[in-house]
């Protein structure tokens, strides 16, 4: 269908769909904000950070292992995993197990995402759902099949319209979703704004605590580093060194006066 | 763009913090691009297919913008160079449709 088939009031373009633009939009910032001011740091036991500190460390033993000769490489591992006296074998740490419903840090941590993302945006849809209803707001630019009309179309009792003309509301959830990405753009990186960003955030933070069973974490890192085969990767380096073409073509400036025979 | 790989063969360290930045400019990039392109599609008063094709055409055109500003030395900065093809295409497209639908509505509905 070729051009606009309805005509709408001028008053409802000032006062309705840029007033929902401009409430999203601030909303977001205001969370933003908000999230800054409520956040609290996460209190971290000084034994957890050594743990996972010498955790870090015999990954790295394990990694970069092959640069170090090989008695710098056997002393290291040593110290680790040896019967008696081996860090992994000697260290046990008693096991708290952390249950998320009744740990009360990740309790508030929990609550006050979940109080500051979704909470707005239920009350300020509902608002706007009660609000502005009743009346078509604007039409998206593309076709939409007739099962989206219930949905798109609250309040309006029109069975023949189009179902590319749509209510404030799904207006509302298109600039929820639309500007997401423009947050990034305004409030700079990681910003408290974007809601897809702090679900993924809630999902892998679970996974980055220590977990709560080091003597786990422990053996684990001892059967790696067991296993773990020393191949001298600098081995032959001196000779490779001589071999390759060692470009001293600009190296000096100036030359050298020979002053011994003359 | 930050240079990001250390100027030797062999493993190589990777500066975090340089990735997170260009991925940042990649993003605003992107971000950018699809406001300005729902800007004009809305405008110029594309509906439907053509609507999305202009979409995924502006996007093209970024992409291969990137490339020609990364020139030969991208895997100095980059990766993979599918990341400045399809990074934020999704989250692009949402914007481009929230200020396709503002600009139409906007001139062709009021």
């Amino acid at each position: 269908m070729a051009g606009p088939e309805l005509l709408l009031d001028s008053s409802i373009r000032m006062w309705v769909v840029l007033p929902i633009v401009f409430i999203t939009f601030f909303v977001g910032v205001i969370r933003h904000y908000v999230t800054q001011l409520l956040h609290t740091e996460k209190k971290v036991e000084l034994e957890q950070v050594s743990d996972s500190q010498v955790l870090i460390r015999s990954r790295i033993l394990r990694e970069n292992g092959k640069y170090i000769p090989k008695q710098s490489f056997a002393m290291r591992k040593h110290y680790f995993n040896d019967e008696e006296t081996g860090f992994f074998k000697k260290t046990v740490r008693k096991v708290v197990a952390k249950n998320p419903m009744t740990d009360p840090s990740m309790l508030t941590d929990m609550m006050k995402g979940n109080l500051t993302n979704v909470l707005p945006m239920i009350v300020i849809g509902g608002w706007i759902n009660w609000a502005f209803s009743g009346f078509v707001t604007t039409k998206v630019p593309f076709p939409l099949t007739l099962r989206f009309k219930p949905m798109l179309q609250r309040g309006i009792e029109l069975l023949s319209l189009d179902a590319s003309w749509v209510s404030s509301a799904s207006w509302y959830f298109l600039n929820v979703f639309g500007l997401r990405s423009m947050y990034s753009l305004i409030l700079g990186q990681d910003n408290a704004a974007d809601q897809s960003r702090i679900m993924q955030d809630q999902m892998t933070g679970a996974a980055m605590a220590m977990p709560p069973d080091p003597n786990k974490a422990f053996k684990a890192e001892w059967e790696a580093l067991e296993i773990v085969d020393h191949q001298w990767a600098l081995e032959n380096v001196e000779e490779e060194l001589m071999n390759g073409d060692l470009n001293f073509e600009g190296f000096f400036t100036g030359e050298l006066q020979h002053h011994i025979f003359s | 763009m930050a240079s990001l790989v250390a100027k030797r063969e062999g493993p190589q360290f990777i500066s975090e913090v340089a990735v997170r930045g260009n991925a940042g400019v990649l993003d605003y990039c992107r971000t950018s691009v699809s406001a300005l392109s729902g800007a004009t599609a809305g405008i110029l008063g594309l509906t439907a297919l053509y609507g999305f094709v202009f979409y995924f055409l502006a996007s093209f055109l970024l992409s291969l913008l990137l490339i020609l500003k990364a020139g030969r030395k991208w895997n100095k900065s980059f990766k993979s160079r599918r990341l400045l093809f399809t990074g934020g295409l999704v989250g692009g497209l949402f914007t481009y449709v929230l200020f396709w639908t503002f600009l139409y509505g906007m001139v062709h509905v009021y």
